[in-house]
């Protein structure tokens, strides 16, 4: 059974049953399947912060595509408000497209290198379809893009600089700019802060807490890193060989972890934090 | 700068690397760095991106690339690298002093099995025969904690996973039995679960064979419970040297206060959600615009006027504790 | 293994499709090999139709095809109109002119591309590597005919190189030995420009890929480890450049019969193109398939042998990788 807070605020995204299998192979080769999914369930209450903790390789980046419908589910049901957007396609996926987001770990991978700043956050823009933002000017989109740019906390003067100016966290912020462009209510962020400074993350995850606050932003946050992701979740949904092994709110799982993946992951997160406190005399 | 009275076998004085890109401004990634190593000492370098902490591993050894200019002396057991010539700096790279870079999976040749490339390192320094090498890999295999060495040897890094590619990087730095390994941010690429394992390694290689080891991390926790030591890097200088202990408990400059801080608010068990980290507020400073002043000044929240016009000198509020902030001194 | 079946599967399947096209084009193509006779008076209409039905022209399409497939399977290619005589001996002494020089082309071209494309890519921005590169990038953009022709005209006056053709007028007459050198003064012409051509492309893909392995991490990590500069740049830079340049290898097979059309016919070198040309103009059925084919099977045969030499030298094609999600 899944806890989750039931308070006013209905689950804006309810994931239930959710597989992918990945055959890699061809009619030449043996084909091999790849459960990267096997049986994903989670929901998040609108405004709140689910994170989506587990090893490297137990399916956490599959369950992000499958959200942001860049791959389709094989089966299950991904519940945006009440529509499954599992099975859509096309044309009736497309105004939820702008709804949900992603940001992705690597920002320098994630970006195009001949773009400005400015290129990549106009870019969803010029892209959705939906009637939101179709008619702007390109006035109207400079401007916009101005304002997203003093939201992350990037002066607006560098609009116009090439992204390799930017260093690792300024990027981040600028993907982050990027993904606000077409306000969606959910942010679904890929080992977004995972590679960054420690000093660069907590800036980073200060942003998230403000734009979440200034927007009544959803997070789908998915990390290796329980101590990072502590701070930013409400609720925890730890995902091992592809399925959701425990679920519940932040300081139950801290405190009193169930399952051995779980106990595994605060195992660690633990360890460094009595290697500090033991060299820094607190307990 | 004064440090304890213990012998140090490697000896920085005055480090200064300048990179000169093409149609660039310079660069000026390390500026008079001076640190000294004693044997089986583990020194730790934190710093963030940017502060020349990877500029001074590579330097170590001579790695900078081609249009750097490296100014100062690294002594090593009595002779200068930056003037030994390069033969000289062969041998002695990889058997004596042991480099080992930040992502183990492009560290390693995509073409070569794992036990080979353990093997080059020992081809590179002794006259083992076939036999004689590849029973040192699988020792060498086993002492990095794996159980079916055979497998790993046979193995091609993209078939291995990066907690594994760490560990073989691990063996190809010990296994000449160097007197010092250099680890440039062994553990930032991996999960949070593996970490403690590599660091576990490093300390029972320490242990074992007495390797001193200079640890670089942008993540203050690493070093409680392993570094002796830990000199603070911050836009190409040191700005301050301390024992582990006093480091964390009594840290002096404002950017390593700022540091602990957020190091101790980021361990788990403290969390709650919704509360803000205490972030240092900026961007680190660019290494091709350094300012006059400290480095440090315009993200500072203790700054005062003096510190943008002069770069502070360092003061010593205790003995061998150099620190470089106007707040000790004039 | 079942990489290689699977290779070998897939340029059989290709053989088969490109006969298949081969026909259908030349069905398609206007004209045909009795369009000069029939112009001419005092050839019947019966005689023609006769020499129709002789050589089978007159079938319909897939029975001509299936009939050709049956015979290409016992090495038959059918009949040469205008040659008169049967296409496969016709075509096999044309080509073994043709791969005399394209082999010594090939063989030449890489032996000096592989070392001099390492070679400036080691001492990147030297006066060797810029005078290569200026080189390469001028005889890259001028056409391949032009520098034949150009190299023509210098030989014709420096009367070192014979010119024209495999053999001089009296090569019946002259000694074992003094044919040799009768060949091999006719084959260097054709091979020089051949190789000034080919050179000047392969270089640069080596230098590049080289150039791209030296600035590897792992190469800097071996560099660090103490390896000294002969036992990292054979050991540690060249298996791994291998691999793009192995493919480029096994596009230079591939046009072992198809790539020296242009010089042959310049210098007058008996060989497959100039053969095929004019059995194109001509229409000379059986004779124009029967070159494509060849062509086809050393395109299929050559980047065949490049898979296979890749999969021998690179461990990434050889194996699995680990799973990752």
């Amino acid at each position: 059974m899944i806890t989750t807070d039931r308070g006013a605020t209905e689950s804006f995204l309810f994931v239930k049953g959710l597989c992918k299998k990945y055959v890699r192979g061809s009619f030449w080769r043996k084909r091999v399947a790849i459960d990267a999914a096997a049986g994903v369930d989670f929901e998040i209450a609108a405004g709140r912060t689910l994170a989506l903790v587990g090893e490297s390789g137990s399916g956490k980046s599959t369950v992000a595509r499958c959200v942001t419908r860049l791959e389709k589910p094989d089966s299950g049901q991904v519940l945006i408000g009440e529509t499954d957007i599992a099975d859509l396609d096309g044309r009736e996926l497309a105004p939820f497209r702008s709804r949900i987001q992603m940001v992705f770990q690597d920002a320098v991978t994630s970006m195009n290198p001949s773009f400005s700043a400015q290129e990549v956050i106009e870019e969803p823009l010029l892209l959705d379809s939906t009637a939101g933002r179709a008619n702007l000017t390109r006035k109207n989109r400079s401007e916009l893009a101005a304002a997203l740019m003093e939201e992350v906390k990037l002066s607006p003067d560098w609009l116009r600089r090439s992204i390799l100016h930017f260093s690792g966290g300024q990027r981040q912020r600028l993907a982050l700019a990027r993904a606000l462009a077409l306000r969606p209510q959910l942010l679904v962020l890929d080992e977004a802060l995972s590679g960054l400074d420690l000093s660069t993350q907590a800036q980073i995850a200060n942003l998230l807490l403000d734009l979440q606050a200034a927007h009544g932003l959803t997070y789908l946050l998915i990390s290796h890193d329980l101590a990072l992701v502590a701070r930013l979740a409400d609720t925890i949904a730890v995902i091992s060989a592809g399925k959701t092994v425990e679920v519940g709110p932040t300081q139950q799982i801290i405190s009193s972890p169930r399952v051995a993946a779980t106990q595994q992951l605060v195992a660690s997160a633990e360890a460094s934090a009595s290697n500090l406190a033991a060299i820094m005399g607190t307990t | 700068m004064a440090e304890n009275s213990r012998e140090k076998f490697l000896e920085v004085r005055d480090l200064t690397v300048t990179y000169f890109p093409e149609g660039g401004r310079p660069i000026h990634a390390l500026d008079g760095v001076s640190i000294g190593i004693g044997a089986g000492e583990v020194v730790g370098i934190l710093g963030e991106s940017g502060c020349g902490k990877s500029t001074l591993a590579n330097a170590l050894v001579r790695l900078s690339p081609s249009h750097a200019k490296i100014e100062g002396m690294i002594s090593f057991r009595g002779r200068d690298l930056l003037t030994l010539p390069v033969p000289e700096l062969r041998a002695i790279r990889g058997r004596d002093i042991s480099l080992m870079g930040q992502d183990p999976a492009l560290g390693l040749n995509p073409v070569m099995k794992a036990g080979t490339q353990i093997e080059e390192v020992l081809r590179a320094h002794f006259p083992f025969d076939r036999k004689q090498r590849r029973v040192r890999a699988m020792e060498l295999l086993g002492e990095v904690g794996f159980d079916n060495p055979a497998e790993i040897y046979s193995a091609y890094p993209h078939q291995l996973s990066g907690g594994q590619r760490q560990r073989i990087a691990i063996a190809q730095a010990l296994s000449c039995r160097p007197a010092l390994l250099i680890a440039d941010e062994p553990i930032s690429k991996l999960d949070a679960t593996l970490q403690a394992g590599i660091v576990e390694l490093l300390k029972r290689i320490r242990r074992q064979n007495q390797t001193a080891i200079l640890l670089i991390s942008h993540d203050p926790s690493v070093f409680a419970g392993f570094a002796n030591r830990i000199a603070v890097m911050y836009a190409g200088r040191v700005v301050e040297l301390g024992t582990t202990f006093q480091i964390f408990q009594q840290p002096l400059h404002p950017y390593t206060q700022a540091l602990v801080r957020l190091a101790s608010a980021s361990v788990i068990t403290d969390a709650k959600p919704r509360i803000k980290f205490p972030a240092i507020e900026g961007e680190s400073a660019r290494p091709d615009q350094i300012a006059a002043g400290c480095r440090f000044e315009t993200r500072c929240p203790e700054r005062m006027d003096i510190c943008s016009h002069r770069y502070p000198q360092e003061f010593f509020p205790e003995p061998s504790r150099p620190v470089n902030c106007f707040k000790y001194g004039e | 293994m079942r990489y290689v079946g699977r290779r070998l599967l897939r340029a059989v399947l290709l053989l088969i499709g490109v006969s298949a096209l081969c026909f259908l084009f030349t069905e398609m193509a206007p004209g045909s090999f009795f369009d000069e006779m029939r112009l001419n008076p005092q050839i019947s209409p019966e005689t023609i139709a006769a020499l129709r039905s002789r050589y089978g022209l007159d079938q319909p399409i897939a029975v001509r095809y299936e009939r050709w497939i049956k015979a290409a399977l016992h090495a038959d290619l059918g009949y040469s109109i205008a040659y008169n005589t049967p296409v496969a001996p016709l075509l096999w002494s044309r080509a073994k002119n043709t791969l005399l020089l394209s082999s010594t082309a090939l063989l030449l071209t890489w032996i000096i591309s592989v070392p001099l494309g390492v070679w400036t890519a080691e001492k990147r921005d030297g006066p060797l590597d810029n005078l290569v590169t200026i080189a390469s990038s001028f005889l890259t953009s001028i056409p391949e005919l032009v520098i034949a022709v150009a190299l023509l005209a210098v030989a014709v006056r420096w009367h070192f190189f014979r010119v024209g053709g495999m053999t001089s007028a009296d090569f019946e007459d002259l000694s074992a030995l003094a044919q040799l050198r009768d060949v091999l003064l006719h084959l260097a012409l054709p091979t020089l420009i051949l190789v000034i051509c080919e050179t000047a492309v392969i270089v640069r893909h080596v230098r590049a890929s080289v150039l791209e392995v030296l600035q590897a991490p792992y190469v800097q990590a071996a560099r660090g480890y103490g390896a000294g500069r002969s036992r990292l740049l054979f050991r540690h830079v060249l298996p791994v450049a291998a691999n793009p340049a192995i493919s480029l290898f096994g596009f230079s097979l591939a046009g072992l019969i198809s790539g020296s059309l242009v010089v042959e016919v310049v210098c007058g070198w008996p060989g497959l193109g100039p053969l095929i040309l004019e059995a194109t103009l001509a229409r000379d059925l059986y004779l124009v398939i029967g070159g494509i084919m060849l062509s086809a099977l050393f395109m299929v045969g050559g980047n065949f042998a490049a898979d296979l030499l890749l999969f021998v030298s690179d461990p990434r094609i050889r194996t699995e990788p680990a799973d990752a999600t």
